[in-house]
C-alpha cells in the first residue's frame, strides 16, 4: 500500500509538472507556429507570383533566359517583399541571380520550381527574417515560464491532498467491507467468469487453503482446496440463476462435513454476466442433529407406536367405563325418577286436596318436601357425575341479567318466605353476560338457596350487579353466620358440609362443587368473602355482552279448566305412575283418561278412540315411546293428534331428542302437577274450539278404557 | 477689285468649312482575334466605295464572348464571333450571319515532324508523354484557357484529345496565350513551340509557320471544303438590335461577292 501511495505521489508530481511545463510552452508554441504559417503563407503566395512572372519572362527567350539575369531581376524584383531575400537558380543549382539581405539562420526559407513551357528549367528561393519573432517568443517564454514556476507547487499539492483524503476513505471503506466480510459467519467469494477469484473474505480462506485472502485474488478453486471442494464450488454456473446444494465433503483431518453452498451470476447494468458470488456455511452441526433428530425421532416413533397400543386399550378401557358410569348414571336417575314421581305426585295431589284434613295436608307437605330435596340430590349428583366426565355441555349467548335474576327470585321466594328472609334485588339491570341461561339460572339458584338457609331468620338476602372491568359481577350477600376463616379453604370441597352434617339445615355438601365447576366451563370466576357472626357474600362474574339476547318465548298462558269432553290417552307400564295421573285428570272433572300398559295396545287404542292428547312413556316393554310415536305419526288417523313425552329419562339431551322425534312437549318424572294440569287445561280447550267445527260423536261412544 | 477679291476669299473660306464639317463616327468593331486581321481587310475594301467610313477594332482582341457583350451593351457597333450565339444572345442581339470559316490548325514555328500526328499521339503530346519533337528538341506547348474556342475544339477532336487537354492545363509552368493574335506570335517566335491556331489568321499574318497534318492530311482550303479535313473555326458577324447605318452597309458588304472573293483569297471559306 505505501509503494502504491508513493508510485501515485510520483505520478501525481510528474503529471503536475508537465502541466506546468504546458502551460509555459504552449504560448511559446502557439506564437512560434503562428508566425511560422503566416510567414510561410506570405513566402508561398509571393513565390507563387514571383514564378509566374519569371516563367512569364523565361516563355519569352525560353533558350537564353538563364543568360540575361539584368533583365530577368528587372521583371522579378516587384513582386519581391522588402527585406526578403531571394535567389532564381537554374536546372543545374546555379545562381542565376540573387537580391535583398544575405541568407541567415533566423530566417524562414521557400523554393518554386521554374518552368520553361511546363519543363523545370529551375527554381527560385525565397526567405524571410524572424529574428524579432524569435526575441518576443524568448520574452513570452520567460513569463510563461515564471507563471509555470508560480502553479507549479499548488498543482502538485492539491491533488495529492485530494489523493490522499481519497485513499484514507477508501482504505476506511476498505476496512469496513473486509470487516464485514470477514466477520460474516459464512465463507463468501466472487468469481469472474472463468471462475478466478476476485474477493474472498477470511473464513473462506482459512476454511478451504488455510492462506490468507489476499493470497487467492486470481487463483481458482481448483488452485486452492480439494478436488472435491473445487467440484462443489464450481457448481455456481454464471449464466445460472441462484443455485443451492448441500453437499458432504471430505477435508481431510476434520472428516467428513457438511456445507451448504449457495452461488448466483453478478449481472452488469447491461444484462451481462461478470462473474459469480457465493457463500458457503459449514452446516456440520445442524446436519449431525438432524441425523441424531431423526434417530431419536424414529426411536420416538417406535416408542410412541407401542404407548399408542397401549393408551389405546387404557382408552377402551376407559371408555368402556365411561360408558358403564353414564349407563349407570341414566339407570340411576331413571330408577330414583320414577318412585320419586310417585312419591311427588301423590304428595302433591293431597296437598291440594283441600277436603282433606290440615294434618294430611301437612304431612303430604312433609312428603313432598322431602321428595324434592331428594330429587335435588339426584340432580346435583347427576350434574356432578356430568361434569367429572365432562360431558356436561353449554350454549353459551347474550344473556340478560334482569330475566334471570327474576327468574332466580321468583324461584326461590317460597323457601325465603318460609324462612321469613328479606330478598332485595337491584331494580333495573339492563347487564348481560356471555353465559348458558339455564346454568347461570342454576348457579344463582343455589348461592341464592344457601343465602337463605345459611340465614338467620328474619334475615336479608342481597342480590346486586356490578361492571367489574369488561365482566359483570353478580353478588349474593346474606346476614346469616358467615364461615370461620379456618373452613374457608374447603369450601368448594364436595360433600364437606363444614360440620353442618349434625346440623338442622338440609344439604348435600355438594352445591358450591357444582356451582364453581359450572362457573369455571362457562369462562366465569367465582367467589366469596366471609366475615364469621356477620354474613357471607357469594360472587360470579362473567364476561359482558353488548348484544342483546334472544327474547325469550314467554310461557303459554294457562286457561282456567273449564272444558268439558276432552279424552286423553295415557300410556304407561307402571301402575303408580297410572294411578297417580288418573287421580291428577280427576282434578279436570270434564275430562277422561284411557289407559295402556303397552305401546302396541296404546296404538290400537289410539286409532279406536282418536283422543285429543296422548301422553306416553318412553321406556316401555317391547316397542319403546320413540318407535310408538313414529307409528303414530305414519297413520293418517293419529298423526294429528299431538304426543306428549312423560319419562324418567332425564338425560342430557333427552328433551331435545324427544321434540326433534316429534314430541309435542316433554314432561320430566318426577312430575310437577300444576304442569301437568296446565297441559290438560290447554288440550281441553283445544277440543273445546275444534268442537264447534268437527263431530266427535262416533269417537265418543266409548267410556274410558284400559288396555 | 479688292473688294470683290475679298468676298471671293471669304466665300471660298465657308465652302472649304461647309465641305470639312465633323467627321462621321466611325464603326465599332471587335470580337476573336482570328477575324481582326480579315475584318479590318474586308473594311478597308469596304471603305473604298465608302469614303469616309472608318473603322475603330477593340484590340487587344475581346475574344468571342467579350465581343458579343460589348455588343450588348452598346459599346460596339458589330461584333465578329468565332462561336455560335447562345439563346440568350440570339435573343438579346440583331441580325448575325456565319461569314465564313477557316481551318483549325496546329502549328509550330520549326518543330521537326514533318509528316505531322495522328490523332492519338497528339494527345500523347498533350498528355505529357510525348515532350520532345523527332530531332529531340523540346516540344513546348502554348495552351489557351479552358473557356477559350480553341481549348473546345482541340478538346474535341477526339475522345484522347478530350483527356488530354485538361491535363496538359494542368501542368505547373505551361504558358496560356491570352488570345489568337499572341498565341499566333508565341507559336511563332519561340523555339519548339506547338499550339492552336487558324489557317486564315495565318495567311493575313503573312505565314512563317509550319502547319501540322493531322491524321495524313494537311490542312488547307480545299481540303476543308472537300471535307478531307474536319476540323475549322467559323467567324460569325452579328449587328445590335439597332444598328447603326453604318453597320448595316457594312453588314451587306460582308455578304456580298466582293467580300466573298476577299474571303478565298486569304483561306477563308465563305458558306455555299
Amino acid at each position: 500500500m505505501k509503494r502504491s501511495k508513493a508510485r501515485l505521489a510520483t505520478l501525481v508530481s510528474s503529471l503536475a509538472l508537465a502541466l506546468a511545463l504546458f502551460v509555459a510552452a504552449a504560448p511559446v508554441a502557439a506564437y512560434a507556429l503562428a508566425v511560422y504559417l503566416s510567414t510561410i503563407h506570405r513566402l508561398e503566395a509571393n513565390l507563387w507570383l514571383q514564378a509566374a512572372a519569371m516563367e512569364r519572362a523565361i516563355s519569352a527567350q525560353p533558350e537564353y533566359w538563364d543568360l540575361n539575369s539584368d533583365r530577368l531581376r528587372a521583371s522579378y524584383e516587384p513582386y519581391v517583399a522588402p527585406g526578403d531575400y531571394f535567389q532564381v537558380l537554374d536546372k543545374a543549382g546555379r545562381t542565376v541571380f540573387q537580391g535583398g539581405p544575405p541568407r541567415a539562420w533566423h530566417m524562414v526559407l521557400r523554393a518554386r520550381a521554374l518552368h520553361d513551357f511546363g519543363r523545370p528549367v529551375g527554381r527560385v528561393e525565397a526567405g524571410a527574417s524572424v529574428r524579432e519573432e524569435i526575441l518576443t517568443g524568448i520574452v513570452i517564454a520567460g513569463v510563461s515560464l515564471c507563471f509555470a514556476y508560480l502553479i507549479a507547487g499548488p498543482l502538485r499539492r492539491v491533488p495529492l491532498a485530494a489523493l490522499a483524503k481519497a485513499q484514507a476513505a477508501l482504505l476506511e471503506r476498505d476496512r469496513y467491507q473486509r470487516a464485514l466480510l470477514d466477520n460474516f459467519p459464512f465463507m463468501v467469494w466472487l468469481k469472474d467468469r472463468h471462475g478466478r477469484f476476485l474477493a474472498v473474505n477470511a473464513p473462506c480462506a482459512t476454511h478451504f487453503s488455510g492462506k490468507l485472502a489476499e493470497s487467492l485474488i486470481g487463483m481458482t478453486h481448483a488452485d486452492v482446496a480439494a478436488r472435491g471442494i473445487a467440484d462443489v464450488a464450481l457448481l455456481g454456473d454464471p449464466d445460472l440463476p441462484l443455485t443451492a446444494v448441500q453437499s458432504e465433503l471430505d477435508i481431510g483431518a476434520d472428516g467428513r462435513r457438511w456445507y451448504e453452498i449457495y452461488s448466483s451470476p453478478v449481472l452488469q447494468e447491461t444484462g451481462e454476466v461478470l462473474g459469480s458470488i457465493g457463500y458457503a456455511r459449514d452446516v456440520s452441526a445442524k446436519k449431525s442433529g438432524e441425523i441424531e433428530l431423526a434417530r431419536h425421532r424414529h426411536q420416538l416413533e417406535a416408542l410412541v407406536g407401542i404407548r399408542t397400543v397401549e393408551l389405546a386399550a387404557a382408552r377402551d378401557v376407559a371408555e368402556k367405563a365411561s360408558r358403564a358410569k353414564s349407563e349407570f348414571l341414566a339407570s340411576m336417575s331413571h330408577e330414583l325418577r320414577t318412585p320419586l314421581n310417585a312419591i311427588l305426585g301423590f304428595s302433591q295431589l293431597m296437598g291440594m286436596n283441600a277436603a282433606a284434613p290440615w294434618s294430611v295436608r301437612e304431612q303430604a307437605g312433609e312428603i313432598e318436601q322431602a321428595g324434592r330435596h331428594l330429587l335435588a340430590l339426584v340432580n346435583d349428583l347427576v350434574d356432578l357425575a356430568r361434569i367429572e366426565a365432562g360431558k356436561l355441555e353449554f350454549r353459551i349467548e347474550p344473556v340478560a341479567l334482569s330475566n334471570v335474576l327474576a327468574e332466580s327470585v321468583l324461584l326461590v321466594a317460597p323457601l325465603a318466605r318460609a324462612q321469613r328472609i328479606s330478598i332485595e334485588t337491584e331494580p333495573d339491570v339492563t347487564l348481560h353476560v356471555w353465559s348458558d341461561y339455564l346454568r347461570l339460572r342454576q348457579v344463582l339458584i343455589n348461592l341464592l338457596t344457601n343465602a337463605i338457609k345459611y340465614n338467620r331468620a328474619g334475615g336479608s338476602v342481597a342480590l346486586r350487579c356490578q361492571r367489574d372491568g369488561a365482566a359483570v359481577r353478580v353478588s349474593v350477600s346474606d346476614s346469616g353466620m358467615g364461615i370461620a376463616a379456618a373452613q374457608q379453604a374447603r369450601l368448594y370441597t364436595a360433600f364437606d358440609r363444614l360440620g353442618k352434617e349434625a346440623g338442622p339445615i338440609e344439604g348435600s355438601g355438594i352445591g358450591l362443587a357444582i356451582t364453581r365447576r359450572i362457573v369455571e366451563a362457562m369462562g366465569g370466576t367465582i367467589g366469596f368473602s366471609s366475615v364469621e357472626g356477620q354474613g357471607s357474600t357469594f360472587w360470579v362474574a362473567f364476561a359482558q355482552a353488548a348484544e342483546a339476547p334472544t327474547a325469550l318465548a314467554a310461557p303459554p298462558a294457562l286457561r282456567p279448566a273449564c272444558a268439558q269432553g276432552a279424552v286423553i290417552l295415557y300410556i304407561e307400564d307402571n301402575p303408580v305412575n297410572l294411578r297417580l295421573m288418573r287421580k291428577i285428570v280427576e282434578q279436570r272433572p270434564g275430562l277422561r283418561m284411557s289407559e295402556a300398559l303397552s305401546a302396541e295396545a296404546g296404538l290400537a287404542l289410539a286409532r279406536s278412540l282418536l283422543p285429543d292428547l296422548i301422553l306416553l312413556d318412553i321406556n316401555l316393554p317391547g316397542m319403546d315411546g320413540y318407535a310408538a310415536l313414529e307409528r303414530l305419526k305414519c297413520d293418517p288417523l293419529t298423526a294429528a293428534i299431538p304426543v306428549v313425552a312423560l319419562t324418567a329419562n332425564a338425560m342430557k339431551g333427552d328433551t331435545e331428542r324427544g321434540r326433534a322425534a316429534g314430541f309435542s312437549d316433554y314432561l320430566v318424572k318426577p312430575i310437577i302437577v300444576a304442569e301437568v294440569l296446565a297441559l290438560l287445561d290447554t288440550t281441553a280447550f283445544k277440543r273445546q274450539d275444534d268442537a264447534s267445527s268437527l263431530d266427535h260423536g262416533a269417537r265418543r261412544q266409548h267410556g274410558p278404557a284400559i288396555v | 477689285m479688292t473688294g470683290t477679291r475679298l468676298w471671293m476669299l471669304l466665300l471660298l473660306c465657308l465652302a472649304a468649312g461647309a465641305r470639312a464639317g465633323p467627321p462621321p463616327a466611325p464603326l465599332r468593331a471587335g470580337g476573336t482575334g482570328s477575324g481582326e486581321a480579315i475584318m479590318g481587310l474586308l473594311f478597308e475594301r469596304f471603305a473604298r466605295d465608302h469614303p469616309g467610313a472608318a473603322l475603330s477594332i477593340a484590340r487587344p482582341p475581346l475574344g468571342s464572348s467579350g465581343g458579343l457583350r460589348a455588343l450588348a451593351a452598346a459599346r460596339l457597333d458589330l461584333a465578329y464571333s468565332s462561336r455560335a450565339l447562345t439563346g440568350a444572345e440570339r435573343a438579346q442581339l440583331g441580325q448575325h450571319v456565319q461569314l465564313c470559316s477557316t481551318a483549325f490548325v496546329l502549328a509550330t514555328s520549326d518543330g521537326g515532324r514533318a509528316g505531322g500526328y495522328s490523332l492519338a499521339r497528339l494527345a500523347d503530346v498533350y498528355a505529357g508523354r510525348l515532350t520532345r519533337w523527332d530531332d529531340g528538341a523540346p516540344i513546348r506547348l502554348v495552351l489557351r484557357t479552358a473557356d477559350d474556342s480553341d481549348s473546345t475544339l482541340l478538346a474535341g477532336m477526339s475522345d484522347a484529345m478530350g483527356a488530354a487537354v485538361p491535363q496538359a492545363a494542368a501542368r505547373p509552368g505551361m504558358v496560356f496565350a491570352m488570345d489568337d493574335v499572341e498565341a499566333l506570335e508565341l507559336i511563332r517566335r519561340t523555339p519548339g513551340a506547338l499550339g492552336p491556331t487558324n489557317l486564315g489568321l495565318i495567311s493575313m499574318s503573312g505565314g512563317g509557320l509550319r502547319l501540322l497534318p493531322i491524321d495524313g492530311v494537311m490542312p488547307s482550303t480545299a481540303a476543308l471544303a472537300s471535307g478531307a479535313y474536319p476540323w475549322r473555326k467559323k467567324l460569325m458577324v452579328v449587328l445590335p438590335a439597332q444598328p447603326s447605318a453604318l453597320a448595316r452597309q457594312f453588314y451587306a458588304f460582308l455578304q456580298g461577292p466582293v467580300a466573298r472573293a476577299l474571303l478565298l483569297r486569304h483561306d477563308y471559306l465563305p458558306p455555299p
